[in-house]
């Protein structure tokens, strides 16, 4: 059986994967479409947190992500999954 | 601060980018590193915050004391932090069961007992950073490492955020050379952490969760209620469930690790393809496999006296596994079941030799088939008693199975695809999934992160309402 505490180290010294820089975009790249496909769910499920000055930071800052998420059509991606599974969409 | 849920999603955000913008001025990056990684404890419980410093200080100050009491080492120092580590673990973790233990022996024995009755609150990962402070200092002792730099570092090493709460029990020599090269990180490698991560979470969110809540949670819960098939996709069920939550939580904090320029190693590697016990504990939860074999096993003797004696080391090392992972009876026998398979996986090797047995002749693909189902079933033998609330339940349902063959209750086309790719999801272990790694990494940069999202909304409508807390976390 292979030793796999070095997967890391092998991996490096064969030049695997990309620069900070490049690896930073692609993080927020995810962020944001991560935020378009799921922000109406988000908002849904931030807005059954117990009152608190923790829901109100998390709605500022998911509001205008479901805003556009609603405008752009994004959210649908996962409300038609949902409706493929019989799971009642967040919408 | 769960894994996957949004605000584990904000949080690394802001740790992402001060990591990599603050690296450069290395005492300010220190400083930030210990503070959210102490802000990501504090958030459970602030509380035991002090405890985690506490801990940090003094295995600091004893590992020091140690290194510097010359060649060889004053056996004094690591003795002290062995008392100190396991004194403060027994304390919160098994304090209560030790008093409950000795109040049933003292009123089986009609002996008074006058032990106070404690409602002790168990501070989340301290098993994990426990086993990591001894395997820090019995390191320094043996002069496997050097001791770390500075106080800092010690603390950042003991309180690094995606391993703390519930590993993997990462050691001081693969985390310290690491720590001390970080400057030098220029690249990520991206396609495995994004993979170990959603993988972690696909686990976690759909698979884990389902299971429990359509198999697990009601044969648990209820086990009078069902018998034979249902009690067999009951334990199935908790098998790929635990299998799915535990690995899940490695997997992320591993492929969290590494978009921050470390690399942890891999905790499982397809642990349910195992061929005899031996190779399962090769292939589950490896850092304390790992940890048990260097710091208990091998200190008791190991292999290198009799016979007798490796069988008892085995059993010995199994039982305080059991143990490690909670105060209860029903561990203890997890653990001793474990343990005692073990040395009969020996027993039966070494009487093989012994009479010198010629080779069977059945293909050696049906032979290991075969062992990995007996495997299976052994490992889900334990995990009766390690899931049952107590002796009794566990009982109760190792009975059940072998009444009731008629309908059952729980089976569904769902639950059969849910088993199967729970199973299935062992395929993302260890280097398996190499191909995927690198055509990942050759993705143009938006396309990363379409395809990550894209991946991770379809988990999310997957998996059901809530996230439940990892199973590990209890311990």
């Amino acid at each position: 059986m292979k030793d796999l505490s070095n997967i890391g180290a092998e991996r490096h010294a064969a030049g695997c994967g990309q620069s900070i820089k490049r690896t930073a975009v692609a993080l927020f790249c995810f962020y944001l479409f991560a935020g378009l496909f799921n922000g109406v769910a988000l908002q849904k499920d931030i807005e059954l947190m117990p009152y608190g000055a923790k829901r109100d930071l998390c709605l500022a800052l998911i509001r205008p992500v479901a805003w556009l998420s609603e405008q752009t059509h994004a959210a649908d991606l996962r409300a038609g999954l949902e409706r493929l599974i019989h799971k009642e969409p967040k919408k | 601060m769960l894994f996957p849920t949004l605000g584990f999603a904000i949080f690394f955000l802001l740790v992402f980018c001060g990591h990599w913008l603050l690296l450069p001025r290395l005492g300010l990056w220190k400083f930030f590193i210990l503070g959210i990684s102490w802000f990501f404890y504090a958030y459970w419980d602030w509380r035991f915050l002090g405890l985690l410093v506490l801990y940090t200080v003094v295995n600091h100050r004893l590992a020091l004391a140690s290194f510097r009491s010359g060649t060889p080492p004053q056996k004094r120092w690591v003795v002290l932090a062995i008392i100190f580590n396991l004194g403060l673990l027994g304390f919160f973790k098994y304090y209560g069961f030790f008093t409950m233990s000795m109040y049933a022996l003292c009123a089986k024995l009609g002996l008074p007992c006058s032990l106070p009755l404690l409602d002790i609150v168990l501070p989340i990962g301290i098993s994990f950073f426990t086993f990591q402070a001894m395997s820090y200092t019995i390191d320094v002792h043996r002069r496997v490492i050097e001791p770390a730099h500075n106080l800092i570092d010690f603390a950042i090493y003991k309180a690094f955020f995606p391993q703390l709460v519930a590993g993997p029990i990462i050691r001081a020599h693969h985390y310290l050379p690491q720590f001390y090269r970080i400057t030098s990180v220029n690249h990520v490698d991206i396609g495995r952490a994004a993979v170990l991560i959603l993988g972690g979470l696909f686990k976690k969110i759909v698979i884990a969760n389902f299971l429990a809540e359509r198999l697990a949670d009601p044969v648990f819960a209820n086990p009078a209620a069902f018998h034979g098939p249902d009690v067999l996709l009951g334990v199935y069920g908790y098998a790929l469930q635990i299998y799915c939550d535990f690995s899940a939580y490695s997997d992320i904090a591993i492929g969290v690790a590494l978009l921050l320029g470390f690399d942890f190693p891999e905790n499982f590697n397809a642990p349910y393809f195992a061929t005899s016990l031996q190779d399962f504990w090769r292939r589950w939860h490896i850092s304390l496999s790992t940890w048990l074999r260097d710091y208990l096993y091998i200190p008791l003797g190991g292999s290198r006296f009799s016979a007798a004696r490796t069988y008892a080391n085995l059993f010995i090392t199994f039982l305080l596994g059991g143990l490690w992972h909670g105060a209860s009876w029903a561990f203890v026998a997890w653990g001793a079941l474990h343990g005692g398979y073990l040395a009969l996986e020996r027993i039966v090797i070494a009487i093989g030799k012994h009479f010198n047995l010629p080779k069977s002749p059945i293909p050696g693909v049906v032979t290991r088939f075969f062992q990995r189902v007996l495997i299976i079933h052994f490992v889900c033998l334990t995990w009766f008693f390690f899931r049952a609330q107590g002796f009794d339940d566990a009982a109760l349902l190792i009975q059940n199975i072998f009444s009731g063959w008629g309908a059952c209750q729980l089976f569904t086309p769902v639950i059969a695809l849910a088993l199967v790719v729970g199973f299935c999801t062992q395929f993302m272990d260890g280097v398996r999934m190499t191909p995927v790694w690198n055509a990942y990494n050759r993705l143009p940069v938006v396309w990363q992160g379409l395809a990550a999202a894209v991946v991770l909304t379809i988990i999310l409508a997957l998996g059901p309402e809530g996230v439940a807390p990892f199973i590990y976390f209890q311990f």
